[in-house]
């Protein structure tokens, strides 16, 4: 497939106190490829949520530039920027606005001003597609954390953005209702063509994931595929699936990088015998 | 906590609770009006036996308006008793000092013991009866026309919104704190005044850390979905003016009509 980068980063650094030489992100550049799930790692405070809000324009650039199909982003061009890209935070309970499900989804589509029958119509199909339609009457406070997410996943959808940013956003959700999710997402992202930008350590996560970027104290420390990512770093702990190819080549039966799943592994192993 | 009625809301199916909430706004606001135009006890106890009567219908139980009055119930009795002993007239029963009970006093008092309790009952109906979503919409409508000076009700409403539905969530946290700090050993409600109050500090300092990290990512959240101040919005959720609408605002009318009209 052809790479072609949808959201560019180009020298960024940022800092919160403009007072300090302490810069939070120093120097950052990337490519975000149409169509790739991208997983951002890195220890605390090394800047994955500062990198995040910077791209969304919840702060402002102060070096270097963050461009979205072209476009620079500044204050005249927030706008745009939110509407194509979405964001999904860690905290379930803190992001519904909208007193029911439904009204929830339909809140940034008020915000664009969209008329009411083709917000009817967007929320309606957002939340099939995320499986939450039979709920959209409900209380946010009646749903489980992983439906509260879909919820959110819905919303952003609604808006039909070409990225999806997600910080931390699967941790405060138990392991089954994880896995569901990422799974959705996962078809979401190939139907839609979805650019994902996943600030997460879980392994369910980094399954789906076509490129690692790990930060370190604000910088790009390491970039490059799942397999790239832990053969160059012992202390992580690799996914189920990426230990068992390890295991495998070890042997001299490797598998193809391509059976990240542990569905599409099951399948590949299963018709080779 | 959970003990506070007003401004709950019970889900139910009743005729009131089909009503556009706009018109049951406006409704309340009339009718508590009107209970100042009363002149005699007799329509007192008319407009008692309608309050009665739509509180009936809205299928809540009565001693759940009951429970309403409660909290205020010491409130109600004091201006009460200010009103009987400080009016006089008609047949005196009992003097002392400046003060006496009197028949007139007793008839006012009798009054004023009645309109109290309707201005709750009648409130509670309207809160019973409707989400507070659409009495955030119903005010947003009503107050509109305000924009024109300037008033950010686009602001003012999502604000309101927002509160209303972080109102269960906060009294869920206060209870989830309470706990814990009982747990751990803490009494609340006893020994002195300032012991007690002592004994808040654990309790509300959690509470006050919630709310604060809430606001903020609440406020991430609103401007990741792309809301702006001073921006033209358009509205999800839409209200629509029913017959049964037509049917309460005649209702209200004959109301108006009979205070203003037959009472003179
Ligand atoms: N609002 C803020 N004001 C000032 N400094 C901040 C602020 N938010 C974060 N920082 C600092 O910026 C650095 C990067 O923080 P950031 O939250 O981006 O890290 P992170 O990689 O998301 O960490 P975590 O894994 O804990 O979420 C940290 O040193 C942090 O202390
Ligand atoms: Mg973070």
């Amino acid at each position: 497939m052809l790479k072609e980068a949808v959201l560019t980063i180009k020298d960024l650094s940022f800092r919160y106190d403009l007072r300090t030489n302490d810069y939070q992100l120093n120097q950052i550049s990337l490519d975000f490829n149409r169509g790739e799930w991208v997983t951002v790692i890195g220890d605390n405070g090394s800047g994955k949520s500062t990198l995040a809000r910077v791209m969304i324009g919840l702060y402002p650039v102060e070096r270097g530039i963050i461009q979205l199909d072209g476009v620079h982003l500044s204050e005249e061009t927030v706008p745009l920027f939110r509407r194509r890209i979405g964001m999904v935070f860690q905290n379930p309970d803190n992001q519904f606005i909208g007193t029911s499900v439904e009204d929830d989804v339909a809140f940034s589509l008020e915000n664009q001003n969209l008329t009411r029958s083709d917000m009817k119509r967007r929320v309606k199909e957002a939340l099939q597609e995320v499986g939450m339609w039979q709920e959209r009457k409900l209380d946010p406070q009646q749903l489980s954390g992983g439906q509260k997410q879909r919820v959110q996943i819905a919303g952003l959808l609604a808006l039909q953005p070409e990225i999806m940013i997600f910080d931390e956003a699967f941790v405060m959700i138990d392991p089954a209702a994880r896995r569901d999710l990422l799974e959705l997402l996962h078809r979401l992202k190939e139907k839609h063509h979805l650019t994902i930008i996943s600030i997460s350590h879980e392994r369910e996560a980094l399954v789906y994931s076509d490129r690692i970027i790990q930060l370190k104290q604000g910088t790009v420390f390491r970039d490059g595929s799942l397999t790239e990512i832990f053969a160059a770093d012992e202390s992580l702990e690799p996914p189920m699936v990426e230990r068992l190819n390890r295991a495998l080549t070890a042997r001299g039966r490797g598998i193809s990088e391509s059976y990240l799943t542990e569905e599409a592994l099951v399948n590949f192993l299963c018709k080779s015998n | 906590m959970n003990q506070l009625i007003f401004g709950r809301y019970f889900p139910g199916d009743s005729f009131i609770h089909h009503l556009d909430p706009r018109f049951k706004l406006i409704f309340a606001l009339i009718y508590v009006g009107l209970l100042f135009f009363l002149e005699s006890t007799f329509y007192y106890l008319l407009f008692f036996v309608l309050t009665l009567l739509l509180m009936e219908q809205t299928g809540v139980k009565l001693a759940i308006y009951v429970k309403g009055v409660k909290p205020l119930i010491w409130l109600i009795l004091f201006a009460v008793t200010l009103r009987i002993m400080t009016t006089s007239g008609g047949d005196v029963y009992l003097r002392y000092g400046p003060f006496a009970i009197s028949s007139f006093g007793l008839t006012l008092g009798l009054q004023t013991f009645l309109r109290f309790v309707m201005i709750i009952f009648i409130s509670t109906v309207l809160t019973l009866t409707t989400k507070p979503v659409e009495i955030t919409d119903a005010l947003y409508f009503l107050l509109k026309p305000l924009k024109y000076i300037k008033v950010p009700i686009e602001d003012l409403s999502l604000m309101l919104s927002i509160a209303l539905r972080f109102i269960p969530n906060l009294l869920d946290e206060t209870d989830k704190v309470m706990n814990a700090q009982k747990a751990r050993g803490m009494v609340f409600g006893q020994g002195s005044l300032i012991n007690q109050m002592k004994a808040l500090v654990p309790l509300v300092l959690p509470l006050f850390q919630n709310s604060l990290k809430r606001a903020e990512d609440m406020a991430d959240v609103l401007e990741v979905k792309g809301y702006q101040s001073n921006q033209k919005r358009s509205h999800y959720r839409e209200l629509k003016w029913k017959k049964q609408d037509v049917f309460g605002s005649l209702f209200l009318l004959m109301l108006m009509v009979v205070v203003f009209v037959f009472q003179q």
